[in-house]
């Protein structure tokens, strides 16, 4: 049992794995002594003699007392896993007000935000300008601007403040009210930006919200180019037999490495295949080479066409992979967002998604898919999805299992900015998760098992570059394959229709 | 055949048996009550865990020791009884055949 925290899967309870673990084992024994008692009563166990006959030392005096003390402990069993379920059910109700309140508290500030927005530009100039005369001042005593800036990064990654629960929180509900902020800015009224929120509609939310960013960023920020991608290696290795083995594939995010793992699994009538994808390499806003950029970000989360989401479309294509080919996706950040991609466009039989701290929580994923999402209570990226679907637009088909890595005894290293992020902290997590009973994480473990056949896969790796306008048919890993191009912010190509309908 | 028939048929036939086979029965049950019993004991959760630190986590604890302390007391009357069986099974051999 583990620290891990679960919620989803189609229930609305809330609880820790150690939790729900204690609830389905004294449920279990409470069915047990029932049965127990039930035999003890049959005649094989106290036959023949009536109690008048009974003297001490008799069988069946003993007998009585073992059935007395076992029908209180089924009494006791059976209460203590009701009042269990009680309180996970209590904990996601509260958690779901929660929620609901942050959400509407998120979009009422958003609004107001957004409608004092002339006022803020004046105060952010202001603020600027102290900030400069504040770095100015700093730089005065380290010395050069650079020494400066590294300065200030120590000091936020000495204070741990972007790996504290309530920043993330912070970030998660700030995030969920850009929509709002834009509506206020617009100088909607209040009750018609709530009507229109995504919580309410589902019209106007954070996915829209990105849309806009992507179309207000200029010509050259955020812009989606056509990308090539290429089998840079082809390795052995047998087939995962669990979430620590789903994460232990994927990618580890470096320049110039391989993005994309696929492994193809022998089937009677068609092949199965895994996808892994990578996180961010690139953090940069403007296109370079790098396809897992955080243009492919904001345009995943924008639900319109990333890249590295193309590129990996483009790879299971160039694998061998067909619609309705049986695909499970599996994602680490950036990743996630690839993965879910795949599942809502690839036009495949979705086996499953698994995503890893991923800010994919609005994101739609078709019902009925098994989906799974582990999330560092202190990694700030998932929260960059926003608040996650409620339970009346789906929130409930996805597992979410979270998990807090930090307390005061263990706080967050200050040698990284996004300590929680690492990619290590999943793997753990995911071992946790093979560790646990959870009927739920259970059922995602026996799938993937059924799905691999304990069969060895053919595996292969997959590199993707961006093509840009000038350097079209030149990219230094990916000569082997044509360009894939963006169906949005670019001109469509028959590659790109293709790979989004999966062909 | 509904359970009271069973439960009937089992009565009629546990009433044909002779003492030393109904005891055998007996003592086979119970066995079989204590094996199972056991392994339930060792399954139970062996404290509270740490998913809470309040009052009703404290209670919970308690109510946890009380029920495998139940358990406990309800695996000793079956070694007991398991015991009283044996006891009744060495005297009925003591005594030899009815004549």
């Amino acid at each position: 049992m583990s620290d891990l925290i679960l919620s989803g899967g189609g229930l609305t309870s809330v609880g820790t794995d150690e939790m729900l673990e204690h609830e389905r084992v004294l449920r279990r024994l409470a069915g047990h002594l029932d049965e127990w008692i039930a035999t003890m009563l049959s005649p094989a166990a106290v036959p023949a003699r009536h109690s008048p006959q009974w003297r001490a030392g008799d069988p069946e005096v003993y007998l009585l007392w073992a059935r007395t003390a076992l029908r209180e402990a089924q009494q006791l069993a059976a209460s203590l896993a009701s009042s269990l379920a009680e309180a996970a059910e209590g904990y996601g109700r509260t958690e779901r007000a929660v929620q609901r309140l942050s959400t509407t508290a998120s979009a009422v500030l958003g609004w107001i935000f957004g409608l004092a927005a002339p006022v803020e530009i004046v105060a952010f100039v202001v603020a600027v300008l102290g900030a400069g005369a504040g770095f100015g001042a700093l730089t005065a005593l380290t010395g050069s601007p650079r020494s400066s800036l590294e300065t200030l990064v120590a000091a936020v990654r000495h204070s741990g403040v972007l790996s504290s629960p309530l920043f993330v929180a912070a970030v998660r509900g700030a995030v969920s009210s850009v929509d709002d902020a834009m509506l206020g800015a617009a100088w909607l009224p209040l009750p018609v930006t709530l009507a229109l929120d995504d919580d309410a509609s589902g019209w106007f939310g954070t996915v829209t919200a990105a849309g806009i960013v992507v179309g207000l960023a200029g010509p050259r920020l955020l812009k989606e180019t056509p990308v090539h991608v290429a089998r840079v290696a082809s390795p052995t290795a047998r087939g995962p037999t669990g979430f620590g083995d789903l994460a232990e594939r994927i990618p580890p995010s470096g320049v110039g490495k391989p993005q994309v793992r696929i492994e193809r699994y022998p089937g009677q009538d068609r092949p199965r295949w895994i996808v892994y994808a990578g996180g961010t390499v690139d953090t940069g806003i403007r296109t370079a080479r790098e396809p897992w950029d955080d243009t492919s970000n904001v345009q995943g989360i924008a639900q319109l066409d990333p890249g590295s989401s193309r590129a990996t479309l483009a790879a299971l294509r160039e694998a061998g992979a067909r619609p309705g080919d049986p695909v499970l996706c599996v994602g680490y950040s950036q990743g996630g967002i690839v993965a879910t991609d795949v599942v809502r466009d690839g036009g495949f039989a979705n086996a499953g998604l698994v995503t890893f701290g991923s800010p994919t929580g609005q994101m739609q994923v078709p019902p009925g898919v098994p989906n799974v999402a582990v999330e560092v209570t202190e990694d700030l990226i998932p929260a960059l999805g926003g608040e996650p679907r409620d339970a009346a637009h789906g929130g409930l088909e996805r597992v979410l299992v979270r998990r807090g890595i930090y307390d005061t005894r263990h706080p967050p290293p200050s040698t990284e900015m996004l300590p929680a992020h690492a990619l290590d902290n999943y793997a753990q997590t995911a071992r946790l998760m093979d560790g646990s009973s959870d009927p739920r994480l259970a059922g995602m473990r026996h799938r993937i098992d059924e799905f691999t056949g304990g069969a060895v896969p053919e595996v292969s790796l997959w590199r993707a570059e961006r093509v840009s306008a000038a350097s079209q048919g030149a990219p230094a890993a990916a000569a082997a394959a044509p360009a894939v191009g963006p169906a949005a912010g670019g001109v469509p190509t028959s590659w790109s229709a293709d790979a989004r309908a999966g062909r | 055949m509904n359970q009271g028939d069973d439960y009937v048929g089992d009565l009629l036939q546990v009433a044909d048996l002779d003492e030393s086979e109904r005891l055998r029965r007996q003592r086979a049950t119970v066995r079989r009550l204590m094996l199972q019993l056991q392994a339930a004991i060792a399954l139970l959760p062996s404290d509270a865990g740490t998913f809470w630190r309040s009052e009703a986590h404290r209670a919970y604890a308690r109510r946890l020791q009380d029920l495998r302390r139940m358990l406990v007391h309800a695996n000793a009357s079956l070694r007991e009884a398991d015991s009283s069986i044996d006891a009744a099974l060495l005297a009925l051999s003591c005594r030899g055949p009815a004549p």
